[in-house]
């Protein structure tokens, strides 16, 4: 017994030491742990091919890195792993890319990030090779990347390719030497080098691809590039994942070594978030907007609030192959009874902005309300009644004839923000609308179904053309659009936007086709522009990013 | 009962001499009089009354439409709230953020909407559920319990192996897939079909009715399992013997002297399961497969003011407290119903 005890207590010892031991060499590292867009539960993916959500692209984009890369304050356009030329006709882009950066992977055993070695014995570094492979591999329709008809139209060759039509060898991406390559599109445009910002473009390891298949992206087999590198990804619910410091990363102006030895990024619940910060277990959490009056009131939590420009336009999406969708007057009425104002200062009230155009106003070539004061829809609760007793004058019908349902994914300011609106309608039309929720997989499959459904755009690259065109309003990509709107006026302004050679011609004819859009035909009715707010402990310095993803590797930690 | 227990006491035989048995108390007012005097199970007897009142009455006592929204008042509270969750500090005072409203007994949601009105109108719900369960549990559990306990042999065995395969999947998951499968074969049917008017109907209850139909379908295995066990017991007597002997036929002897005797049993469980309806109809709406907004549900309300417990500690425990009175309330009469009609309790008090 008293032997047993003495056993005990020498383990409970040896725990303690080891704690502190393990203690104080945390405190020589700088970990930050951060919360920040990660979601609560696992991440989808971190294969640059196969990514199209948030947190998935938050990782990807620092352990592999584009072409071409924007600032993450300014949206302006910089190099990644590339400086670029382009040809007279606007149609060839010569890259060239970085030399001797390394492939490497982290190795348990030693605790640290070492370069990789190809069967030969020779050090694996990036090459033009690995970029082409990457961007092959997204294209292939075998791999069935969500993003392919994103990246497809803007390269000769791709749209065959990735429709099974054409052969690999007919897209237009040739590596001339080990560090340079060149791409052909198809049109002259100035939204081409915000493509290579993309994940979908990012060189990726072909030989541990063709090794792993599917488990490529595994701590322990996978290879990458940029200034961290994988270092653990507990999956499931409530797990997290760390990246490591890549000391190997050679380091630019845009894309520095990072000063953080590790970050390690939890998926936790935005409530759970504020909890965890405010009792000093997270470095930057997300607060959440129901949070807002109370963080705004404590000195403490205030200081640490930041609150900038958001990445989506939120908006709702009306089906117009259903009655009374089916005309242009009813969407406007439902659209104009929305009273934005209210929903964003008394039902939000966490700094979000009034939508009257689709387009987020930071965009590149984006069209504003202050640029262009005639276009767009606004709030006007009598124009919109007025309006909705001429269709159902003309029509003969009463507003308890139509039996609507409004739908929505499951999350409490979804749900909020349908009640609130479900009772504006009432109010100003007439029409009680029924709510129906599911979860976000469900959703997304079967929105197309309801009258209304609750929907956000957030940008995949910052420039206007990713809303005008890949949010699907655009005929070519009908089959992508629930609204199942399409109109051949907007099609052309969009077109002709793509090619105009300057930004302010390209604003004024989005302007024109954003009032096509929410306006005269009004197949959706934005609502607000989303806001990044977050909480910083104090002792961390930081960027503060309205590109979706931060850069950690231009932050630090100075207790 | 009490009278075919002591028949050899009785000099011939007839009708008539019934008439003349001692004066004894009956089983019932005997428990009746147990219960009664268990001070919790009166308790929990007068609050499921006094909640039955507010469901029925809601429209006359809420002081306000449970969808009557008031975004300017979002998530205010009167002053004495506050008190009671020092965290709330009142908006004037150093750190306050919380809108102060007096005309909101418990508080307002986000919306605006009063919270002790969401409250009353979400008892329908919640009590709804109280009587829906038992009654599909009777409805079809009780038959298949006695068809099954009674008859025996290949009845009992195809009947309680299909029992058994329900059994198989956890209730709260069959529920959920139930919930899922109502809800979008629903989704956009065609006209006039059988699904179209279910979905309408489910709309018109504000999303009650698939409540309804996934807890029923769920409520009557257990109760045909505790049937069939009691009715195996219950035949074997020898006043079913006496009865079979004199010439009744099946019907009177299941419903005239098995039933009766295995009442006791089949009342406690399903009175102590109540609660167990109520949670699943309260967790259906706090994942949101349950009621469909805007109508209040405790479920639903407690997952809303889980968005917010930090700030708005009330939003959340209001409703939770309401759904804590009701199961508090089943649970004390199912135990004290269960000590009263106990046969072995008798005379002991």
């Amino acid at each position: 017994m008293s032997r047993n005890r003495l056993v005990g207590l020498l383990l409970v010892i040896a725990l303690l030491a080891s704690l502190s031991v393990g203690l104080v060499g945390a405190q020589d590292k700088k970990i930050l742990v951060t919360g920040r867009q990660m979601g609560s539960s696992d991440i989808p993916t971190i294969d640059p091919a196969i990514a199209e959500d948030v947190p998935s692209v938050q990782i990807i984009d620092e352990i592999f890195v584009a072409l071409a890369r924007p600032n993450e304050e300014t949206a302006a356009l910089g190099s990644g792993m590339a400086t670029w030329t382009v040809s007279e006709d606007g149609l060839t882009y010569t890259f060239d890319i970085m030399e001797n950066v390394p492939w490497v992977r982290y190795n348990a055993e030693i605790d640290a990030v070492e370069q990789l070695v190809g069967a030969d014995g020779t050090p694996l570094v990036v090459t033009a090779q690995d970029f082409a492979y990457g961007i092959l591999r997204s294209l292939n329709p075998e791999t069935a990347a969500p993003y392919q008809y994103v990246l497809s139209p803007w390269i000769v060759g791709a749209p065959e390719y990735s429709n099974g039509e054409g052969a690999a060898e007919d897209v237009q991406v040739a590596v001339v030497d080990s560090n340079t390559l060149t791409i052909t599109t198809p049109a002259p445009s100035a939204v081409v080098p915000f493509i290579f910002t993309m994940w979908v473009t990012m060189a990726q390891p072909q030989s541990i691809i063709e090794e792993y298949a599917e488990f490529w992206i595994d701590p322990e087999n996978i290879a990458t590039y940029g200034p961290f590198a994988l270092k653990e990804w507990v999956r499931g619910d409530g797990g997290s994942l760390t990246l490591i410091k890549n000391p190997l990363w050679p380091g630019t102006e845009n894309i520095p070594v990072p000063a953080l030895d590790e970050v390690v990024f939890r998926f936790l619940d935005e409530e759970v978030q504020l909890t965890e910060f405010e009792a000093g277990t997270l470095d930057v959490a997300e607060a959440p907007d129901t949070e807002y009056a109370r963080i705004s009131a404590d000195a403490n939590l205030s200081a640490s609030y930041f609150t900038g420009p958001g990445t989506c336009t939120y908006y709702y999406g009306f089906n117009v192959e259903r009655e009374p969708f089916n005309d242009a007057r009813a969407r406007q009425a439902f659209s104009m009874a929305i009273d934005r104002e209210t929903l964003t200062t008394d039902v939000l009230g966490a700094g979000q902005i009034p939508a009257g155009l689709f387009a987020l106003p930071t965009l590149n070539a984006a069209p504003t309300s202050e640029t262009f004061p005639d276009i767009g829809i606004g709030t006007d609760l009598e124009g919109a009644a007025a309006l909705w007793g001429e269709y159902l004058a003309e029509t003969g019908k009463t507003a308890a004839d139509f039996n609507l349902t409004l739908f929505h994914n499951e999350s409490g300011l979804h749900a909020t923000i349908a009640q609130a609106v479900q009772q504006m309608w009432a109010e100003t039309l007439g029409v009680n609308v029924q709510i129906a929720t599911a979860d976000f997989a469900t959703y997304l499959d079967t929105r197309g179904n309801y009258d209304v459904y609750r929907a956000a755009w957030c940008y995949d690259y910052p420039d206007a053309h990713n809303f005008y065109y890949d949010a699907g309003w655009h005929s070519d990509l009908l089959s992508e659009n629930d609204t199942h709107w399409s109109n051949a006026d907007y099609d052309a302004l969009v077109d002709q936007a793509f090619a105009a050679p300057t930004v302010e011609e390209r604003a004024a004819l989005y302007a024109q086709a954003d009032d096509i859009l929410v306006n005269t035909e009004a197949a959706i009715a934005p609502m607000y522009y989303y806001v990044t707010n977050d909480l910083t402990a104090p002792y961390v310095t930081r960027t503060h990013s309205f590109i979706t993803r931060e850069y950690y590797e231009k932050w630090d930690i100075n207790r | 009962m009490a009278t075919l227990s002591q028949p050899s006491k009785l000099p011939g035989s007839g009708v008539t001499s019934l008439s003349e048995r001692p004066k004894g108390e009956s089983l019932w007012a005997n428990s009746l009089r147990r219960l009664v005097r268990n001070r919790l199970a009166v308790i929990g007897f007068v609050i499921i009354i006094l909640m039955i009142l507010v469901a029925i009455f809601a429209d006359q006592i809420a002081p306000r439409g449970f969808a009557e929204a008031n975004f300017k008042s979002g998530d205010s509270a009167p002053t004495w709230v506050t008190r009671v969750f020092p965290s709330m500090i009142p908006e004037g005072q150093e750190g306050g953020y919380v809108i102060i409203d007096e005309s909101y007994t418990l508080g307002a949601d986000a919306l605006g909407r009063d919270l002790l009105s969401r409250i009353i109108y979400g008892s329908r719900v919640s009590l709804t559920v109280a009587f829906i369960g038992p009654l599909f549990a009777i409805a079809i559990g009780l038959f298949v319990g006695m068809a099954a306990g009674y008859f025996g042999g290949v009845v009992d065995n195809v009947l309680m192996r299909a029992v058994d395969i329900m059994y198989a999947f956890p209730t709260l998951l069959f529920i959920i897939l139930l919930m899922t499968f109502f809800r979008f074969s629903t989704v956009a049917p065609e006209p006039g079909s059988l699904a179209a008017t279910l979905g309408q109907f489910d709309k018109n209850s504000g999303g009650m009715l698939f409540i309804f139909v996934g807890i029923g379908l769920t409520s009557w295995m257990q109760m045909a399992r505790l049937v069939r066990g009691q009715v195996l017991a219950a035949r074997e007597q020898e006043y079913i013997l006496a009865s079979r002997s004199i010439g009744s036929k099946t019907p009177r002897i299941l419903w005239g002297h098995i039933l009766p005797n295995i009442l006791g049993p089949l009342i406690v469980a399903e009175t102590l399961t109540i609660p167990t309806y109520i949670s699943y109809e309260a967790f259906l709406s706090f994942i949101g497969l349950g009621v469909q907004q805007p109508t209040p549900s405790w479920g639903s309300m407690i997952s809303e003011g889980a968005n917010a417990i930090r700030s708005y500690p009330n939003q959340a425990l209001f409703p939770a407290l309401a759904l804590f009175l009701v199961m508090f309330a089943f649970n004390f009469l199912g135990d004290g119903l269960r000590d009263a009609l106990d046969p072995r309790m008798r005379g002991k008090d």
